[in-house]
């Protein structure tokens, strides 16, 4: 019922998921031909399998080393190319479903058509072997800046995707963490502001970059502010009874009555019935128990669906945001307001606890968990930046946490939480082929990604970008097994 | 947006009489070298460059052009000869380094009719450097301005005035962008009124103008322009602002497009594809032109670099921008890496450097001349040593794609405005 009330509303975002039941998607049954395996520690990838030049030695750059300057566009024009693409025989981790070892992922086009064990592989489909590596959906990181090229929010008319710089190094950076999609900006304010930017990392082109412009309702809700609170609330009973208005004007129109008319409201409320609906986010800070508190009721008073961030305080009252519609993003690894930073707060008493995700996961609350800086940061301290997002959900376990719900925490839930779960998040059939594979388990401290694809495009490859390709572990040193093993 | 740190030209300067230039002196000038490169056509070696009222008369090997006995003769048979060099996109500064406006039509014309100070040094370091000539456009946002195109010229008498240098004046269309969602709002809706504009002139409609250009509209004004939907009654109405784009469109009007960044052009590219018949040439004033080779290729193009090399991003892997549009086989026009004229001196250094890096010598040779003139809009007037074109030569003391060469005279519309000995 709230799926087919939000169709009626002018700004459904249309369901790409339909897509997959497209028949001619479907990979043809016949007979598996044997394709050539590509193996990507060969040095070679899916998309441009092409002969790689021999690596020449940094200090010779001559004119040959052009190859390297732009491996995806200097591909020659081949006869014609399968639109498929299959990643076979990794460990595959829908996110969606359970672990599948040996799994395949078929891509066409842009979308993932097939996920499973026993995927027929298309005759002339181009093959990545994953074997031996792990292949997880990219990760989606709830707040991030500057990724595409701009710490600058846009303002007014303007929007970001329109100056997004897709050649930007910072979200190259990202890339080879893993995050495909961010969401970027927004302001929060007492009557909710409509903002921010739900982008994917499409390095190198704007195609399907952006996800949705504006992301989300962004609202403060703080426990001091009392006017701004009384503000919060007229206007979300402004959007109660617009709401209200709303649906008897769709039976009216649906009873085909004559002379009726549509509603009016101010922008704040229509974007509340949005939030209400379901189709945005609405994304408010709340850290201690007292701002918890606040929001429960909050949601509970006016059915409204909240995204809190740095809920601190959360693992004290997870009966009562069970029942209010309350997501939770968790910054597993800040302690307290002084961050990493010794301040006069470091030595009093945070609220914090190491086993909030565990107890968020026990009480069946949405959770998920962002970085602790949102940047991809060069300076300050290493670590805890956008580019150790997996070590973020990696501590959830820690805590008692789930190792499922960890890598869903920067994955589904992170998509579940800005409502793009429909497009990414997961690998299933008719999600959009935004594909990690790691060398280990993507939550290992030692795992690096090593092909990242999004929109079925490789964008990154460790071994041919100057970020990690001399970094060599021990995996590719031929070492098995724990450092025990081989002393 | 990178602003055009500095630019200009200095054009200006100093003494000497503009009608020594505009009439040449009766006498010919026949020049006699070791080794010709044409541009148009094959290198002659041991040539005659015949010069007759400013202009080439005659070219070829030395015995097959007949000199007159008048004639006065330069006999370099050392040297090597090339056509002077055209740089199409200079960027105007003003007097005190930035360009402020204020309220004022900013074109390039005025700021060369106004506010550059000429000076004899300025004026010399384009000579100095082989500049036969130079397009003055202004970079700012939208489409900024009319270029104005001037050239070197001998030392006058009497202190030189802006005027002195100038060739043409609204010369070419200068635009920029840079990307935001209003400016594509712009581009998007300034090149549909232009389609709209030329379907609505083939289809035969006329309107009467929607309102008389009673006042000049800052910036792109074309006086000519104006008048012509009041003075034509068959033609449909237009903005008169939009008419310089028109005759862009209909390749009457040089434009050229500063970029700069390699996102840019991803940004601007599918309102640009909607226009087949929209070909400026792109100004490609970044580090990372490299990256849409493919881009430029399909929107066909000419382009226009800089010849630096720079490293790929974090690596020390070296590119050069030059070479890969080269090679896609897009003209490449070329300039000096930096904005400053005093700096203009080292260009032949850099294009030695192209050739030294795999770029074919003819590319390099022609980037600086034929293409460049090309993009400026008057490669019939320049751009190479052939019967017809003005007599702007440069001498040099060996091959000219090579790093020792030196440049020895510059001779412009067969006047000597540089000579390395001193004279003139």
């Amino acid at each position: 019922m709230k799926r087919l009330v939000a169709a009626l509303f002018s700004l459904v975002l249309a369901a790409p998921a339909l897509r997959a039941q497209d028949p001619e998607s479907r990979p043809e049954s016949r007979p598996e031909t044997r394709p050539e395996l590509i193996s990507p520690a060969a040095g070679e990838s899916g998309p441009t399998s092409r002969p790689r030049r021999p690596r020449r030695p940094r200090s010779e750059s001559g004119p040959d080393t052009r190859a390297e300057t732009r491996p995806e566009s200097r591909a020659e024009s081949k006869p014609v190319e399968s639109p498929f693409l299959a990643i076979v025989n990794g460990t595959v981790y829908p996110v969606s479903g359970p672990v599948l070892r040996q799994g395949t992922v078929l891509i066409k086009g842009d979308k993932i058509v097939d996920v499973g064990r026993h995927v027929q592989v298309p005759a002339g489909a181009r093959v990545i072997d994953a074997k031996n590596k792990h292949v997880a959906p990219g990760f989606v990181a709830v707040r991030a800046v500057g990724t595409f090229g701009t710490t600058t929010p846009a303002r007014g008319e303007e929007k970001q995707g329109d100056q997004a710089n897709p050649f930007s190094q910072t979200m190259l950076m990202a890339l080879s963490s893993g995050i495909t999609t961010v969401c970027e900006g927004g302001t929060q304010t007492a009557q909710g502001q409509i903002g921010g930017f739900i982008g994917k990392h499409t390095y190198g082109t704007l195609d399907g970059m952006v996800v949705r412009d504006p992301a989300a309702v962004f609202l403060q809700y703080t426990g001091g502010d009392l006017s701004g609170r009384y503000q919060t609330r007229e206007t979300l009973q402004k959007a109660v009874e617009h709401r209200a208005k709303l649906r008897a004007y769709y039976a009216d129109v649906a009873a085909a009555k004559p002379n009726v008319r549509p509603p009016t409201a101010d922008e704040a409320v229509k974007n509340f019935v949005r939030v209400m609906e379901g189709e945005l986010p609405c994304i408010v800070q709340g850290t201690s128990a007292l701002d918890l508190e606040g929001l429960a009721e909050l949601s509970l008073d006016f059915d409204l669906p909240l995204v809190v961030l740095d809920a601190r305080e959360a693992w004290t009252m997870t009966g009562r945001l069970a029942r209010a519609k309350i997501s939770v993003v968790l910054t597993p690894r800040q302690r307290g307001e002084g961050g990493n930073e010794p301040t006069r707060f470091y030595e009093d008493p945070s609220g914090w606890s190491i086993e909030t995700a565990a107890k968020l996961e026990a009480a069946g609350i949405p959770w998920c968990v962002r970085s602790l800086s949102p940047f991809v940061s060069t300076g300050g301290i290493a670590g805890r930046d956008l580019m150790q997002i997996n070590m973020d959900a990696a501590f959830t376990v820690r805590g008692g946490a789930s190792d499922e719900a960890a890598l869903r925490s920067v994955t589904l839930a992170a998509a579940e939480v800005l409502e793009i779960d429909d497009r990414v998040g997961s690998l299933q059939r008719g999600r959009d082929a935004d594909v990690v594979i790691f060398d280990l388990d993507p939550l290992d401290y030692r795992s690096f990604a090593e092909i990242v694809l999004v929109n079925g495009k490789t964008v990154y490859e460790k071994d041919k970008c100057s970020f990690f390709n001399h970094i060599q572990t021990n995996r590719a040193k031929g070492l098995k097994g724990r450092w025990w093993d081989e002393r | 947006m990178r602003r055009p740190s500095a630019l200009l030209l200095a054009l200006a300067f100093v003494a000497a009489s503009a009608a020594a230039q505009d009439a040449p002196a009766s006498r010919s000038l026949a020049i006699r070298v070791k080794r010709a490169l044409t541009v148009s056509g094959a290198p002659i070696d041991d040539a005659t460059i015949l010069v007759e009222n400013g202009r080439i008369s005659a070219i070829g090997a030395s015995s097959s052009v007949d000199v007159p006995e008048d004639a006065d003769v330069l006999d370099a048979g050392a040297m090597w000869a090339t056509p002077g060099f055209v740089h199409p996109v200079a960027l105007a500064m003003g007097p005190s380094g930035t360009y402020e406006v204020s309220g004022r039509s900013n074109t390039a014309d005025r700021i060369v009719a106004e506010d550059l100070a000429p000076t004899w040094p300025g004026v010399r370091s384009l000579a100095k450097a082989g500049f036969a000539r130079v397009n003055v456009i202004l970079s700012s946002g939208g489409f900024a301005g009319q270029s104005v195109l001037i050239r070197p010229i001998a030392k006058l008498d009497r202190p030189v005035r802006a005027a002195d240098l100038v060739v043409a004046r609204e010369h070419a269309l200068c635009m920029a962008f840079e990307p935001r969602t209003t400016t594509k709002a712009l581009w998007k809706e300034t090149l549909a009124k232009v389609k709209k504009y030329r379907e609505d002139k083939a289809a035969g409609i006329s309107s009467r103008p929607e309102s008389a250009p009673a006042s000049r509209p800052q910036g792109e004004s074309r006086p000519a322009t104006e008048s012509r939907p009041a003075s034509r009654p068959s033609e449909p109405a237009a903005d008169p602002k939009l008419m310089p784009l028109v005759e862009v469109f209909e390749a009457k009007m040089p434009g050229i497009l500063v970029l700069n960044s390699a996102a840019s052009l991803l940004h601007l590219m599918p309102i640009l594809q909607e226009h087949p018949d929209f070909k400026p040439a792109l100004f490609l004033q970044m580090d990372d032109a490299w990256r849409v080779v493919d881009e430029v290729k399909k929107l066909g193009y000419a382009v226009v670099l800089q010849p630096n090399r720079v490293n790929k991003p974090d690596t020390n892997i070296e590119i050069v921008p030059v070479r890969d549009y080269v090679d896609a086989g897009i003209p490449v026009a070329l300039i000096p890496e930096t904005n400053f004229t005093q700096q203009y001196e080292g260009f032949p250094f850099h294009l030695a450097e192209l050739v030294r890096k795999g770029v074919s010598r003819d590319a390099v040779l022609r980037g600086a001349t034929l293409t460049a003139a090309e993009v400026a809009g008057i490669q019939k007037d320049v751009g190479s040593l052939e019967k017809g074109k003005a007599g702007d030569v440069l001498l040099w003391t060996a091959d000219p794609l090579s790093p020792e060469a030196g440049l020895a005279r510059v001779i412009i519309g067969g006047a000597t405005v540089y000579d390395a000995k001193g004279t003139p």
